[in-house]
């Protein structure tokens, strides 16, 4: 069912000997702000396309991190992943409204497929196009609750943190949506096999 | 469909949400109620489903402007609180002159961010306006420049890291001729780690991305640059360890981890020691859940320690170590 792989492909060595290692101050700091952008990028752009728009979604998350960069550590490390999608959705809502303010009904889009990357769509397999369909059909509240769970790894409470929810309610909403996108998933399958025959 | 196949805790208990008691007693009702177990298995093969779908990358990323820009406002940060180490080391892209260029691309961005843009580019056009004032100062006098940085040095708190062999200055004198030499490159990490099924055409891709983070993040410890001029010491021939055959178990995938679709490639770094023992194993990235299993395989392999001379000596490695679903 599942497999491991070890990767053997060499690092990049320290000779210990030939090279000192010794950190700069604050290197952890940055080192742990780089390791927030590596984990991270990707759940908040998926999130902030959600919200914004693939145009704007690159700004918005740039913005978190730029606030990540002038934010204390030590205020916020415990609670990271709920603090940058927190930071991510006030700036979506705060350019949501500029924007409406400049030009009412702008040319926001819904994500779609068309939306996505045309290297990636080539490659994707057909059960996560259907996956993608489903996921497109949920309602907003559903659809950022599962990436947050599913993208950017978040616990039930981190969720209710983010979207100012119970966890509870969390709990149902992330069960539903589920069930949503399986029934979507069986009733394409079926719909497959019919025309196949 | 039943009510116990409308009970939320099955999907609770599929992602791992729920506390001891609470999975105990859900334990209890699924060996009674086969429907509910059916339920939890359709639950479970939709999750790991929605795992891979969300994971997948979104074919947005942040631009190499918006990289450096990141950078400059760390930098900014760090000068104005006077913690920034030297400069050229921990924050090597702004060594070139083309920050400059970046900026003013970024100036051009829509209205909506820009004051905050504008903000943060500001501190970094100073620092960049640093750099590149030591780069043609070193060009144009020679014979005084390095005098004349060191003072823009010290007067912008630049704190030295202390030198047990000279005067703190003596470390940004080492830094100087890299302001000229050095590309402007982004240290933040280009790619996040590609956690899809390998075709085989992209593993390669794949791990030559990981290498870019994993030397990007040596390029910010100033510790490992190939083919630019470091002041290091001559190179001095070394092997390198290997790991001895049979020694190299593989990490465990737990059943929890592959019940919550957890998937990615976990990057430690570790010492082998002269006597090839392993010490000092420490996850950089991947998925956390994954960190000790790889943590505690690795740190019982076994090799053969790395040579200078014919003398065993002490060598840092760094290696991935992926963990896959395969296809349903």
């Amino acid at each position: 069912m599942a497999a491991c792989r070890v990767v053997c492909s060499e690092g990049p060595s320290v000779d210990r000997d030939s090279k000192p290692t010794a950190k700069m101050p604050n290197a952890d700091d940055f080192e742990w702000i780089r390791r927030a952008l590596a984990r991270y990028e990707q759940p908040l752009l998926r999130f902030a396309i959600q919200l914004v728009g693939h145009a704007h979604a690159a700004d918005i998350v740039q913005d978190t991190f730029l606030a990540l960069c002038h934010a204390e550590r030590a205020a916020i490390e415990d609670r990271l992943a709920p603090w940058l999608f927190i930071v991510c959705r006030n700036r979506a809502l705060d350019l949501l409204r500029e924007r409406r303010r400049m030009c009412p009904l702008d040319d926001e889009k819904s994500i779609t497929n068309s939306d996505i990357h045309p290297a990636i769509h080539i490659e994707r397999q057909q059960s996560l196009d259907r996956v993608q369909a489903a996921l497109d059909q949920l309602p907003t509240k559903h659809r950022q609750a599962l990436i947050l769970k599913f993208s950017a790894g978040m616990t039930y409470k981190q969720i209710a943190e983010v979207m100012d929810l119970s966890v509870t309610y969390v709990g149902v909403i992330l069960h539903n949506a589920l069930k949503i996108v399986r029934e979507q998933l069986e009733e394409t399958e079926v719909a497959e096999c019919v025309g196949t025959r | 469909m039943t009510r116990s196949q409308e009970d939320p805790r099955l999907t609770a208990y599929a992602l791992d949400e729920l506390d001891a008691e609470e999975q105990r007693e859900l334990e209890e009702t699924l060996v009674h109620d086969a429907l509910a177990r059916g339920e939890l298995e359709e639950i479970s093969r939709v999750a790991v489903l929605m795992k891979r779908k969300l994971i997948e990358p979104t074919g947005l990323r942040l631009s190499a402007d918006q990289r450096l820009l990141l950078e400059g406002a760390w930098h900014a940060r760090s000068v104005s609180t006077g913690e920034a180490g030297a400069p050229g080391a921990a924050l090597g892209p702004f060594d070139g002159p083309s920050a400059g260029p970046a900026l003013l691309e970024d100036f051009a961005r829509p209205p909506s961010h820009r004051s905050a843009r504008k903000r943060f580019a500001k501190a970094l056009l100073a620092a960049a306006l640093l750099h590149a004032t030591a780069a043609a100062a070193l060009v144009v006098f020679p014979s005084t420049a390095r005098e004349f940085v060191e003072e823009q040095l010290e007067a912008v708190a630049f704190s030295p890291r202390p030198s047990p062999e000279g005067p703190p200055l003596a470390e940004h004198r080492e830094a100087l001729p890299r302001f000229k030499a050095k590309p402007a490159r982004s240290a933040l990490p280009v790619e996040v780690s590609d956690d899809k099924p390998a075709a085989s055409g992209r593993t390669s891709t794949r791990e030559a991305a990981m290498s870019d983070v994993v030397s990007a993040e040596q390029d910010a410890l100033g510790t490992t640059d190939q083919g630019e001029p470091h002041p290091a010491p001559a190179p001095v021939p070394v092997t390198p360890p290997v790991v001895l055959d049979g020694s190299d178990v593989p990490p465990e995938y737990s059943i929890a981890a592959q019940r919550k679709g957890i998937e990615g490639k976990v990057v430690v770094t570790f010492d082998v020691l002269e006597d090839g023992t392993v010490a000092n194993v420490g996850a950089v990235s991947g998925p956390p859940e994954l960190f000790e299993s790889v943590i505690s395989a690795i740190g019982s392999w076994r090799f053969r320690p790395a040579h200078r001379g014919g003398q065993p000596v002490r060598y840092s490695m760094t290696r991935a170590v992926t963990f896959r679903l395969e296809a349903l």
